[in-house]
């Protein structure tokens, strides 16, 4: 079965239905010619075997594996797999990165609440992030956190919030180390010398083109309205 | 003294990385951040360099007396072997 993620037409054979259900919203025509092809080895299963916290059966391990594999590849597209929750408010991509359990959920819930159908969710959890023609876009896929939340959009990337728990609704700028180590902590790092240096190519672009934030807030609609007023700069007008 | 197999320096505009990759990143997690004296020291290392040779290109090329320097080298080095990412 052929699939399109982030722009790139990839080949995925899933030996389980569950990894066809998952990515069905993200199939293309079989008249297509795929960039590349993916096989999951039992090799690669147990690496995700021994990866996985949950006790995750062998059908959703098959499909983690697929999506590492694919992330991989990707790198050679320009494309690099970013944890974060991304949404597009009006069509301007904002990501917003942190440690897990941090409140990237929530605060992008808060967003929906707040301006409705202004906001399109894109990915809560492991969106694709991808330069095309010098701009940097952010990509839905199905791999979309444990609230199964993301479209099969994308939308250009507008600013990075890297969000801290706080008392006070506060935002600033990051400065240029923070922004490569908000990425950097959030990505594949390769154990292969030339894919990390491509990594680090991307990051290097990425980290110049798109405005980082910090973030520290509550779990408040202020929080949305403090953000919002400080990046607001950034958007295109809709 | 030899930096272990795996680990590269990458620099962009003002930021110095060390990065490891391979074997190395399996024992090593984290993401070194050097300082444009601390990116000399390193490429000394890269070459193969002692605290002596080290502290004797530290003097050539600042304007440091050779105590400071001697001082500021064994300081470097020993981070490196403490964090895994020099061989003694």
């Amino acid at each position: 079965m052929l699939y399109k993620f982030a722009d790139i037409v990839v080949k995925i054979n899933f030996k389980h239905d569950f990894g066809k259900e998952y990515c069905k919203e993200y199939e293309v025509s079989e008249a297509l010619v795929p960039d590349f092809e993916i096989n999951v080895t039992d090799e690669m299963m147990e690496k995700e075997r021994q990866k996985d916290l949950y006790n995750s059966p062998d059908k959703y391990l098959e499909s983690l594996s697929a999506y590492r594999a694919f992330c991989d590849k990707a790198l050679d597209y320009d494309c690099i797999f970013f944890h974060c929750s991304s949404l597009a408010y009006k069509n301007n991509g904002i990501l917003f990165t942190a440690p897990s359990g941090t409140g990237k959920s929530t605060h992008t819930a808060l967003w929906r609440k707040t301006f409705g159908d202004d906001v399109v969710m894109i990915n809560d959890d492991k969106p694709l992030i991808r330069k095309l023609d010098g701009n940097y876009y952010v990509y839905g896929t199905p791999w979309d956190g444990k609230h199964r939340i993301s479209n099969n959009v994308s939308a250009p990337v507008k600013a990075v919030v890297l969000l801290e728990q706080g008392k006070e609704n506060k935002l600033s700028l990051l400065n240029k180390r923070q922004t490569i180590f908000t990425v950097l902590n959030q990505t594949v790092r390769p154990d292969n010398p030339g894919k990390m240096n491509k990594v680090l190519n991307f990051i290097e672009g990425f980290t110049k083109s798109v405005p980082f934030y910090k973030l520290t807030c509550d779990i408040s609609e202020q929080a949305v309205l403090t953000a919002y007023n400080g990046i607001k700069e950034n958007f295109y007008e809709n | 003294m030899k930096i272990k197999n795996g680990f590269i320096l990458r620099t962009s505009d003002d930021i110095n990385l060390i990065v490891a990759t391979g074997e190395a990143a399996k024992a090593f997690n984290g993401i070194i951040t050097l300082n444009d004296t601390a990116v000399f020291m390193w490429k000394q290392l890269e070459k193969g360099a002692d605290v002596a040779a080290l502290t004797q290109a530290l003097t050539a090329e600042y304007n440091v007396d050779a105590e400071r320097a001697e001082n500021d080298a064994k300081a470097f080095v020993s981070k490196l072997v403490a964090a895994g990412v020099v061989d003694e």
